[in-house]
């Protein structure tokens, strides 16, 4: 109390003597407590990538105000690389892209050059360019193919022109293949195209690029979206043409194969493939229409947390022939929305689930096999070989965190998932517990296709920041993206070789080194406290591990 | 402050002499070599239902001339935060004591304005210019109002009906398009006491404002536009009051109330955005319609047994229409709800006075029914019955220089069952104008219906399930109320510290990816001092100052409840002749850093805000006077706000207007 009072009387005092004396320019203050964190100017940071031939410099983006902010991430906490200030992109971006009163809504960054990263924004549809040196937009020579009907890119320029842009637009006029059904069954209506099934569109949600094109995933929710009926219409891949090359950069959707129709609802990501043979493809997340759950008022319990309406999958999008070649039906998976994680070996790919503890996951093996003139097959063993090693019926599940968040309402989120750069351990965070789950992988010798489960390890769980509870307040918590830094930790860098985000109630970036698995239950602990996982004040983080072995269902058939 | 510390400290000797021998000032053939030093104590203000809370009144009257308004006035009193989400017309609610905006009770002449569905009350929709004065209990006070006085319970008091004829009419021109017109009339007709008031508000409310950089982890962030206008922000708001009231014999008087209120205001919502006007809210807009009728009749000395009985009886009805027909981003939908509240109240208290022994008492037996109902298009309908039964004694001892107050309220709410609210107070008064005071209590608070019964939207929802707030309180202080002190006038000093530890505290969370609902979030504790004086220095100089220190965390982390600064500094100097002819009042209110989220983390800067008035009544000017015959007052006033232009935010995303003008003619007659 007396240290209170004379806390009390200095700042008063100080605030006296600051009568007056207001700053020119006030600001509100942004800290972060967690001494691995660097804070971000807004909360749900929704993306980071590293900056290829930049090393250790990650583009991180943020959601509102809307940035791209260049990041050296080998210092602990992580540093801005760009001297700032950083200016909100979002009205910039609006008006290039959409010219309406909605702002972009940033939805993650993918860094495809040293002076080119790109932002996938959704409200204001588009695909923004930002240089990731200084967080500054850039411009492109945006065109659209002159055949093209006027409508049918809206907010871009004019069939056979091309203007000074500094993002694409990702409205498209698209009439889907009959049957022509959204997410609850219903035939789709007339839209942009009067007569015709048809709608724009929207949400846009991942950018890959893969040699001279972009292929961008789109969502297509129709309306209601966070609400308990969401109406998921047939979801889209987006694919432009590209050339960086020349003085101006310019960029135009593909005049062949513009859109592509993904084999079920809601592709979230897209993720760049080069199989063994040198066959470069694009991964498609498609999750899967999902809705909520109500709660039951016959239950004591609160339920809350998403469920699975249609089936999800992984696509496979041939980039020369720009067509689906191949679909790997994982079943009501609910894929989670960030990118697939591929191992260095390029043999297998994992995905998280955005309703539970699970992780999925697909052997890439039999991709450099498919016939590039025939039909899509399905990679499930029923029209082509079966690549699926983990899927909705038979899923690796991560363990939950004792006292972490209510089942109930928040039954897991694999929020990210990252391979570490030596190949045997994948990394899944968890949004509802705040847990980061290292699986142990083991690829060598070569398994069979698909990868038998039992190639998967005993997981480890460590806190990284505090699980979605009630009582968590005043703690940071809801985990966001996942990156592992390319190259060899203690050899080719010192600092951290992972970097997550945090949500709340700050945005934060932060970064840690992973350690390598125990041979006994708590040596990750001990290593992660070595490796100066614990956060401090707030206890999470503080060296508690589990371990459990992940348990698979075995696969019906 | 320090002025009033010092000028308490030197007085306190000659205060203390002084009572041992009150009376007029010392013959004049005593000689001394120091100035004499009087005091004359008064007796502070206390609220009859809880006399040992610690407690501001607010004389109306006593800001005759300045542009002000109810929550302007309630942001000066000590130990009083009020959150503003804009400028006049605008949103605003208050924290007493680092309490929640539901933790505070506020009533209209004794009958609650909180309705059942929300528990909080937005101070904007209560015009001043039909209150005759604000009460404010800091601390407590569930014993007397039951649930929500966790922080407190703000009465205000309307336009007194009776005494002599008289008239007001006011005029205001203010800035950003701002206008207002009251008048009020009260007397006496056929035995008839009687009030009406009436008071129309107007508003563009189009004030450009500045918007924060972000000194972030990472570096500065600038905002994009730099600076907006807001938009969608004209409000209108009409008002009215009556009252009568009538005596029948010598012991018994009827009154009635009625308060009526109709605003129809643009929502601009957030400035979070970036592009258009910074993101606001072009098309929301809400119309609010609200009648509260109370009848109260007061029997002194009921048969003859010096029991005195109060039945009051109340009625508030309120209608909410709000409409955005701009749909929002991602749900794709556009929003129109339309909710009503009624709240029937019956309360009956009787007040008698025994002397038992070497004993005074003065106790109080009331009971208390209550009705809420909401009928609304969004929910499912919804109603709820509390009944309470209190008891409280004022045990006077040493010719009531010791007083001991003990109270006890059970109140059962349903769906929560029954609670027992006890409370003890204390009031020492060792010397004449000198009083030590203290209280500890139990509190709570009910949870709102939309709290509990917000339907599932996907993104939101009510918690059926959420227990009540519960807080076990405490204060400490002394008051000084002396009428002379040296050439100080109208002295008064209050210290107070106080202690709040609260339990179960309701708090909208994400509890899953995408879904946010109240939940009861754990143990909280509020610790704080509040600091306040006044007087007054040869009649030509008043000067009054407040300070507020408030620790209030969240227990085990530590980390500091968002939306409350932890310091707070007001001071009003008001110069002028006695004869108030000519006032100038200087105001300055400095504000500490506000956190805005749960770690503490993202802080809103401190501000100090600067106002002035000057005003003339011309018919207290001798040149003028026969000239405006007829008027007790004629007060023209000039009148600047935020006169530094300070960036002002208690909301991260709600901005406040910048300097501001304001002329004001009133007319007393």
């Amino acid at each position: 109390l007396i240290a209170r009072a004379h806390r009390a009387a200095v700042s008063s005092l100080v605030l006296c003597l600051a009568v007056g004396a207001a700053p020119l320019r006030a600001a509100i203050i942004v800290d972060s407590s967690d001494p691995r964190c660097v804070s971000l100017p807004g909360r749900f940071p929704p993306g980071l990538d590293f900056v290829p031939g930049a090393e250790g410099v990650a583009a991180v983006a943020n959601f509102a105000p809307g940035l791209v902010v260049p990041v050296d991430v080998e210092p602990v906490p992580p540093e801005s690389a760009a001297p700032g200030p950083f200016f909100d992109l979002r009205s910039a971006i609006a008006a290039d892209a959409c010219s309406s009163s909605r702002d972009p809504e940033l939805d993650g960054v993918v860094a495809v050059a040293p002076d080119l990263a790109l932002a996938t924004a959704s409200s204001c549809e588009c695909v923004a360019f930002i240089d990731p040196r200084s967080g500054g937009l850039r411009d492109f020579e945006v065109g659209v193919p002159a055949g093209f009907a006027p409508g049918f890119f809206p907010f871009a320029p004019a069939p056979g022109t091309a203007q000074l842009r500094a993002a694409v637009s990702t409205r498209a006029c698209v009439t889907p293949p009959p049957p022509a059904l959204d997410s609850f069954g219903a035939s789709i209506a007339p839209g942009c195209n009067p007569g015709t099934p048809s709608y724009l569109t929207s949400f846009t949600s991942g950018v890959a690029r893969v040699g001279d094109r972009l292929f961008v995933a789109t969502s297509n929710i129709g309306s209601g979206a966070g609400t308990l009926a969401t109406q998921f219409l047939p979801g889209t891949v987006l694919v432009f043409d590209l050339d960086l090359g020349a003085p101006t950069p310019t960029l135009h959707p593909d005049a062949e194969h513009p859109v592509l129709f993904t084999s079920g609802f809601n592709p979230t990501d897209v993720t760049p493939y080069t199989t063994p043979g040198g066959r470069a493809l694009v991964l498609v997340s498609v999750s899967g229409a999902t809705g909520l759950v109500p709660d039951d008022p016959h239950t004591p319990e609160r339920e809350a947390g998403g469920v699975a309406q249609s089936a999800a999958a992984i696509d496979v999008i041939d980039t020369v022939q720009a067509r689906l070649v191949a679909t790997v039906p994982l079943g009501l998976a609910a894929l989670s929305f960030d990118r697939l994680a591929v191992d260095p070996s390029g043999r297998i790919a994992l995905a998280g689930s955005s309703i539970g503890r699970r992780v999925y996951a697909v052997d890439l093996a039999p991709l450099d096999g498919l016939d590039p003139d025939g039909p899509p097959v399905a990679l499930d063993g029923s029209t082509g070989p079966d690549a699926v090693i983990f899927d909705a019926d038979a899923p690796l599940e991560l363990p939950a965190l004792a006292g972490g968040a209510p089942p109930e309402t928040c039954p897991g989120y694999v929020v990210g998932i990252a391979f570490a750069a030596d190949g045997r351990r994948a990394l899944a965070t968890d949004f509802c517990d705040g847990t980061l789950s290292v699986i142990p992988v083991r690829l060598s010798p070569p398994p069979p296709v698909p990868v038998p489960p039992e190639r998967f390890g005993a997981i480890e769980t460590v806190e990284l920041v505090a699980p979605l509870r009630p009582d968590s307040l005043g703690l940071p918590r809801a985990l966001g993206a996942l990156r592992v830094r390319p190259g060899v930790p203690g050899a080719d860098f010192q600092g951290p070789d992972a970097l997550f985000l945090v949500g709340l109630p700050e945005g934060l970036l932060c970064g840690i080194r992973v350690p390598e698995p125990g041979p006994v239950p708590g040596a990750l602990a001990a290593a992660a406290a070595l490796a100066g996982l614990a956060l401090g004040r707030s206890g999470w983080g503080s060296g508690r591990a589990a371990r459990r072995r992940g348990r698979s269902v075995p696969r019906a058939g | 402050v320090p002025a009033v510390l010092a000028a308490t400290v030197l007085g306190l000797p000659t205060l203390l002499r002084a009572d041992d021998a009150p009376g007029p000032p010392p013959p004049p053939e005593v000689h001394r070599s120091v100035p004499e030093v009087v005091a004359e104590a008064v007796e502070p203000a206390e609220p009859p239902q809880d006399p040992s809370s610690f407690t501001t009144v607010i004389e109306v009257e006593d800001y005759r001339g300045e542009v002000t308004s109810t929550e302007e006035l309630l942001s000066r009193v000590p130990g009083v935060h009020v959150r503003r989400f804009g400028g006049p017309g605008d949103p605003a609610e208050i924290s007493i004591r680092g309490s929640t905006s539901q933790q505070v009770v506020i009533q209209l002449d004794g009958i609650r304005l909180d309705t059942a569905q929300s528990g909080s009350v937005d101070l904007s929709t209560i015009p001043l210019a039909l209150l005759d004065r604000i009460e404010v209990s800091r601390g407590g006070g569930s014993v007397e109002s039951g649930s929500g006085a966790i922080g407190g319970v703000v009465n205000l008091v309307t336009l007194r009906p009776g005494g002599p004829p008289r008239n007001t009419l006011v005029g205001t021109a203010g800035s950003f398009g701002t206008w207002e017109v009251s008048g009020a009339r009260s007397g006496t007709a056929r035995d008839t006491e009687y009030v009406l008031g009436y008071d129309w508000f107007q508003t563009e409310g189009d004030w450009t404002f500045e918007r924060f950089d972000q000194q972030t982890g990472i570096g500065v962030v600038k905002p994009v536009p730099a600076e907006a206008t807001r938009i969608n922000n004209a409000s209108e708001s009409q008002a009215g009051l009556i009252g009568l009231g009538r005596g029948f014999g010598d012991d018994v008087h009827l009154s009635f109330r009625d308060a009526f209120y109709y605003d129809s205001r643009g929502m601009p919502g957030l400035d979070a955005g970036s592009v258009g006007e910074a993101g606001q809210r072009a098309e929301a807009h809400e119309r609010r319609l609200r009648n509260l009728a109370g009848l109260q009749l007061e029997a002194a000395d009921v048969a003859g047994r010096g029991v005195d009985l109060t039945v009051d009886g109340g009625y508030l009805w309120e209608g909410v229409r709000f409409q955005d027909s701009e749909e929002v981003p991602r749900l794709g939908t556009s929003v129109d709800s339309d909710d009503s509240n009624a709240t029937a109240t019956l309360r009956a208290r009787a007040d008698a006075a025994r002397r038992i022994a070497w004993s005074d008492h003065r106790a109080t037996l009331s009971v208390e029914g209550q009705r809420d109902t909401l009928a609304s298009d969004v929910f499912d309908a919804q109603s709820r019955n509390a009944l309470a039964l209190a008891v409280q004694d004022d045990v006077g001892f040493f010719t009531r220089r010791l007083r001991i107050l003990p109270a006890l309220r059970w109140q059962d709410t349903e769906g929560f069952g029954g609670a027992w609210l006890p409370r003890i107070g204390l009031i020492a008064e060792p010397w004449a104008g000198l009083r030590l005071k203290g209280n500890l209590e139990r509190a709570y608070r009910v949870p709102s219906f939309d709290e509990l019964y917000f339907p599932d939207k996907g993104f939101i929802r009510g918690n059926p399930g959420l227990s009540s707030e519960d807080a076990v309180e405490g204060d400490l202080g002394v008051e000084v109320a002396l009428a002379r002190l040296g050439p100080l006038r109208d002295v008064s000093l209050q210290a107070v510290g106080f202690y709040d530890d609260i339990t179960d505290s309701i708090v909208y969370v994400l509890v899953s990816p995408s879904l946010v609902e109240p939940e009861n979030t754990g143990p909280a504790t509020v610790t704080g001092a509040e600091l306040s004086g006044s007087f007054r220095v040869f009649e030509w100089v008043g000067l009054e100052a407040s300070y507020t220190y408030l620790d209030a965390r969240r227990d085990g982390l530590g980390t500091p409840l968002p939306g409350r600064p932890d310091q707070e500094l007001d001071l009003r100097l008001d110069l002028g002749p006695p004869s108030r002819a000519a006032r100038l009042v200087v105001e300055m209110q400095a504000v500490g850093e506000i956190p805005v989220t749960d770690t503490g983390n993202t802080r809103l800067p401190s501000r100090t805000v600067w106002d002035a008035a000057l005003s003339f009544d011309l018919a207290r000017w001798p040149a003028l006077r026969d000239r405006v015959g007829g008027f007790r007052h004629l007060v023209l006033t000039f009148q600047g706000t935020n006169l530094t232009n300070a960036v002002v935010r208690d909301a991260e995303f709600f901005p406040q207007p910048g300097r501001g003008f304001a002329v004001r003619v009133e007319g007393d007659f």
